[in-house]
């Protein structure tokens, strides 16, 4: 299954050379996981790896007393098995959760909107579950910084545009926005930012300070 | 500069294969042989480090060691493949984090049985992708490299070059623009 909202080159490539920082590089697997279109741009992007890696000078290297360290390691083991259901979340996403989406330790933040955050090991990130309900929306807001959105189930209208499960939304300090939930099903995201939302709007504003939504982000 | 040949890499792909179907030491001291300098000097250009680099050259061999049967030489040339697993093993070893991979596609969604005409395929796409790097403007080529070699954020190499963020950007930009134009054609 391949969406309609795809994230940008540059983006890609840099999933592809491993420079993204970690949480934008989960929100880049877990679109991976269901867009073949751009898991095959990320994969005629990583030959730009292999050219640079076969380019690089090769360095000093005892290769014999390193080859005999490697050869008493090998074994018999196989890859680790991606345990996947269809339907199922992203294993990448799957394994940083306590639990799936119905137990997980939801917050409320609004009304029909909670969140759960996810621990990040990158400074400065902040990456999020968002769960809204039919028809919610998140408060009207902007960045401070960057935003990587992308669709774990159901479906959220931004602007008239609508970003289907495994779409990926990118969005920055020129966006103002309110993503609604279409009304249809419960929508779930990932939300993945690098600086503080700001709640605009004079219901925005007075409730900025109350809601966590900055706080915490 | 150095250039593998065409035989090269597909003799490099059959090796993968046979350490894969015949678990075979000779097949993955051959592949060492070759892969190992080339692994310690790309790891170099992360961490000046020789110690820490010639354990991403254990990590990642181990790994090519465990993932071959998983490898496909329809869908990726070994040094592509090899570059992948070294890349990933790098976030694991220097970031101490496991980089978040997609999940492998399902039955009937994009992935083909490979032929001999995918590979031959692979090996044309991996020349073509070194022609058109080396015909991007040093400039763009150059911030390119870097942002594959270094396990570093576009933020980091603009600080590191002197050149303004949404320089490095852009130039990453067009020379991304640029080879995949060039390979679609």
């Amino acid at each position: 299954m391949s969406g309609q909202h795809h994230p940008s080159l540059e983006i890609l490539g840099d999933y592809a050379a491993g420079g993204l920082p970690e949480p934008v590089a989960l929100a880049l697997a877990v679109h991976l996981s269901s867009c073949s279109v751009c898991r095959i741009a990320a994969q005629r992007l990583e030959v730009i790896g292999g050219v640079v890696l076969d380019d690089v000078p090769p360095a000093a290297l005892d290769t014999e007393a390193a080859l005999d360290r490697a050869l008493s390691n090998l074994d018999d083991a196989k890859p680790a098995d991606h345990p996947s259901e269809p339907g199922d979340l992203p294993h990448a996403l799957l394994r940083r959760l306590p639990g799936d989406l119905a137990t997980l330790p939801w917050r409320r933040v609004a009304r029909g909107v909670a969140e759960f955050a996810l621990d990040t090991y990158e400074a400065g990130y902040r990456a999020k579950l968002l769960r809204i309900q039919p028809g919610a929306s998140v408060p009207r807001h902007t960045h401070g910084g960057e935003e990587y959105t992308v669709v774990l189930a159901g479906a959220f209208n931004d602007s008239d545009v609508v970003y289907d499960k495994g779409d990926f939304a990118e969005a920055d300090p020129t966006v103002r926005h309110q993503p609604v939930a279409t009304d249809d099903d419960v929508c779930y995201c990932l939300a993945v930012t690098n600086a503080p939302l700001k709640l605009l709007g004079p219901i925005g504003r007075l409730i900025d300070p109350l809601l966590r939504l900055r706080a915490q982000h | 500069m150095h250039r593998i040949m065409d035989h090269d890499e597909a003799d490099y792909s059959a090796l993968i294969v046979q350490i894969a179907e015949e678990r075979d030491r000779s097949a993955f001291a051959t592949l060492f042989r070759h892969f190992a300098p080339r692994i310690k000097g790309f790891a170099l250009k992360s961490v000046p480090d020789p110690a820490m680099a010639e354990e991403l050259v254990q990590d990642t061999m181990l790994a090519v060691w465990r993932a071959a049967p998983t490898y496909d030489p329809g869908r990726a040339s070994a040094t592509t493949w090899i570059f992948t697993i070294c890349r990933n093993k790098r976030i694991d070893l220097f970031r101490r984090r496991n980089r978040p991979e997609a999940d492998p596609p399902e039955e009937g969604d994009w992935v083909m049985q490979p032929t001999q005409e995918d590979s031959a395929e692979i090996s044309a796409a991996f020349r073509r992708t070194r022609a058109l790097m080396n015909e991007l403007p040093s400039e763009q080529a150059d911030v390119l490299r870097m942002s594959f070699l270094e396990d570093k954020p576009h933020r980091t190499i603009a600080a590191e070059t002197g050149l303004p963020l949404g320089t490095v950007k852009s130039r990453i930009r067009l020379a991304l623009a640029t080879l995949r134009q060039g390979l679609e054609q």
